[in-house]
């Protein structure tokens, strides 16, 4: 008798195997993994939909409904504005949706602005204007007003500009470079991780069985081909 | 002939297989190279040792299934060393849908809930739905915002809870994500309340958060699993960070043979066609 | 009509966009109590939000069922599963419940990680493949990723201690100067396409360009 830790274990490195399949060819194993995958993300966020509405309107609604706390009360609304939101399916009642769009979007905007002006504007600014007294800053600064005449204006920039923008097209594929190197890194990471959890008995028991699973379709495709 | 024709025909999945041993080799028999400890890593070591007692150390997170990997081992060990500090405040906020099962899972990896007492060296507040206006929420009045934590207990009967209002409380925020919402903490609490930000983040949003270490706006960054590593070895506790590290070591050689191999072939075949 | 409402909904989001600006800069009590409550509101329209994904999937699925399209078999296990992840967490009443723990760690931890992971090895393929230095600014990018992988990865160190602190060197540059100079550009230019959408120049997100 297989116990629930052995069981999710087989499970899951079956379902690790079956998306690696992609590697060779696109199949059903991968279509199942993946729809799987999507069904199990959407019915988690169902769950935390139901349990943050509960908690951050539902229950403050109540007891503002109990005691007669208007600011409590008031939580029908958003929870009315929540329900407007479905309404963008339906080509006759979509204007609603706008309202609790447009609530949604003010608040994200305006904290976002309130934040980005200081962060990475006014921020980074201050940290570009560091004393020129080394040759290392003078360097970051031409570095940083040559990437963003880039940036910004691209081929459009004054030819009073010169080569500058030029140069900052060469910082930021310096800068890209960056991003590159990060991004096998991350890659790698995740790919570690999963072989981690593979490479646990009896999970690594899998991995040969899904080798020669592979090769015989390889063999199978071959033999057919030639059979046609 | 046939080795040949697999290789032209089927260069991607030799490639593939190439990939799979230079990572699944190390971690059966691994090399022991070592890990260089980053400023960046250092910068959150130092803060953290930095707290006193009664200090509020906010962990913030967007940990998913898809980044668990890279992580989640930065997510343990900062937990570790945050539990092992005596007096401190650790509040686990969750603004990723899958956050509260990775930070209950991780409490009880390191035995936190027996270690030390829930609700006076630690609370849980669960998810909060809302991206940067949660945070944003969060910062300017937590009991306004929740009045339960993460297990439904009622906020006011957390003994920690009772002073901590907004971000003015908290001493330092750690944010362990994948996305864009590591802003939401520099523009919240940093940016209104001037609350010390640091992150712990995947490889790929490193290069933006670099530049806000190198203007100072964050005390330190801990970076993918390399990060990980980095800390565990600082807190003396090896885990999978450290195992993986010499993965990555061969798996980078490999890109780097395919980079030169490439440009060589381009050259060789422009200088053929000339 | 709906012109009555989209002006409704431009004029709600100029409104609550200046209460919680002007909350920012004038620290008056009642300003910042009516701004906590839009916050707080915001939050709560969001975690319905939550749900839109999940209503949308159930539309397209569930129509690909009932026309018996060829794919119908993935998308009645994407309805079942979903079921199950909802009725499991319903029932148990939290997500951390060691029931709902054990079908998230068997189904959804292992095939999101190696989906997200399999960018590793397409990436290998491009590199062999299409990671041609045809330019001098892709030779740039090409030898500032393997420097910064020298140092990225422990081996660089032990191969030469130069190597990583090349790496550093470029790093460093790259976070002074490039990456800075992308963060000011997002900033502003989020900066300006935000104050054209609160003062309502920008009508796309509240359905339609005039």
């Amino acid at each position: 008798m297989i116990d629930s830790a052995t069981l999710s274990i087989l499970i899951s490195t079956t379902l690790i195997l079956a998306i690696y399949t992609i590697l060779y060819r696109e199949n059903p194993a991968f279509r199942i993994g993946e729809h799987l995958m999507v069904g199990a993300t959407v019915g988690h966020a169902i769950v935390l939909a139901i349990f943050q509405i509960r908690d951050l309107a539902w229950r403050k609604f109540q007891s503002g409904f109990a005691t007669g706390n208007l600011s409590g009360i008031a939580y029908i609304i958003p929870m009315i504005l929540g329900v407007f939101l479905y309404f963008q399916f339906s080509s006759k009642l979509r204007y609603l949706a706008r309202i609790s769009i447009a609530l949604m979007l003010a608040v994200g905007l305006s904290l976002s602005i309130r934040g980005l002006i200081f962060v990475n504007v006014i921020g980074q600014i201050q940290g570009a204007l560091a004393p020129l007294t080394s040759i290392q800053n003078i360097v970051y600064m031409i570095g940083v007003v040559c990437a963003l005449l880039y940036f910004v204006y691209e081929q459009r920039a004054s030819k009073l500009a010169g080569p500058l923008p030029k140069i900052g097209r060469y910082v930021l594929m310096l800068t890209m470079g960056a991003y590159f190197a990060n991004t096998i890194m991350g890659r790698l990471s995740i790919v570690i991780g999963t072989l981690t959890s593979v490479f646990v008995a009896p999970a690594w028991y899998l991995i040969p069985v899904a080798f020669l699973i592979v090769i015989a379709d390889v063999f199978i495709r071959r033999k057919s081909s030639t059979a046609s | 002939m046939v080795a040949r024709e697999i290789l032209s025909r089927n260069y991607k999945q030799v490639i593939y297989l190439g990939l799979f041993l230079s990572l699944a080799i190390p971690l059966f028999n691994p090399i022991g190279l070592p890990v260089p400890v980053q400023k960046t890593t250092l910068g959150v070591y130092n803060k953290i040792e930095s707290l006193k007692s009664g200090d509020v150390a906010v962990i913030g997170s967007n940990i998913g299934a898809a980044i668990y990997a890279e992580v989640y081992p930065q997510y343990i060990a900062i937990l570790e060393h945050l539990l092992r500090k005596p007096g401190v405040k650790i509040l686990l906020v969750g603004h990723g849908t899958e956050a509260p099962i990775w930070a209950e899972r991780a409490l009880k990896e390191l035995n936190a809930y027996n270690r030390k007492s829930y609700g006076t060296d630690f609370v849980h507040l669960g998810y909060i739905a809302g991206e940067e206006a949660a945070i944003a929420s969060l910062c300017r009045d937590v009991h306004s915002l929740l009045k339960v934590d993460y297990s439904g207990k009622p906020l006011s009967d957390l003994p920690m809870m009772k002073d901590i209002g907004s971000a003015k409380d908290f001493a330092i925020v750690i944010d362990f994500t994948a996305s864009a919402d590591s802003q939401y903490w520099l523009n919240q609490a940093y940016a209104s309340y001037g609350t010390p930000v640091g992150f712990g983040l995947t490889a790929i949003k490193v290069p933006d958060a670099y530049a806000y270490y190198m203007a100072g706006q964050i005390f330190g960054i801990i970076e993918s699993l390399s990060g990980a590593a980095q800390y565990e070895n600082l807190i003396h506790k090896p885990g999978m960070a450290v195992t993986g590290m010499d993965a990555q070591s061969l798996a980078h050689l490999l890109y780097i043979a395919l980079i030169i191999m490439c440009n060589v072939i381009y050259v060789t075949q422009r200088r053929t066609k000339k | 009509m709906a012109g009555i409402w989209r002006t409704t909904a431009t004029a709600i989001l100029l409104v609550v966009s200046l209460v919680i600006l002007f909350d920012f800069a004038f620290k008056n009590p009642a300003l910042q109590s009516l701004a906590t409550d839009l916050s707080n509101w915001a939050v709560v329209v969001g975690a319905f939000a939550l749900g839109i994904g999940a209503y949308s999937l159930i539309l397209r699925h569930g129509g690909m069922i009932a026309k018996k399209r060829p794919v119908w078999p993935y998308s009645l296990l994407l309805l079942v599963t979903m079921f199950v992840f909802t009725v499991t967490g319903l029932i148990t009443g939290s997500i951390t419940s060691p029931q709902y723990n054990w079908i998230y760690s068997t189904f959804v931890m292992p095939v999101s990680s190696t989906l997200y992971g399999m960018n590793a090895f397409f990436i290998a393929s491009a590199s062999y493949r299409a990671f041609k230095a045809r330019s001098w600014e892709a030779i740039v990018l090409l030898v500032s990723a393997i420097f910064l992988m020298l140092k990225n990865a422990p081996i660089g160190g032990v191969i030469s201690p130069v190597l990583p602190q090349i790496g550093g060197v470029i790093w460093d540059f790259a976070g002074a100067t490039g990456m800075r100079a992308l963060l000011i550009g997002i900033g502003i230019g989020t900066l300006a396409l935000g104050l054209r959408v609160i003062i309502g120049q920008e009508k796309t997100p509240l359905g339609g360009a005039e």
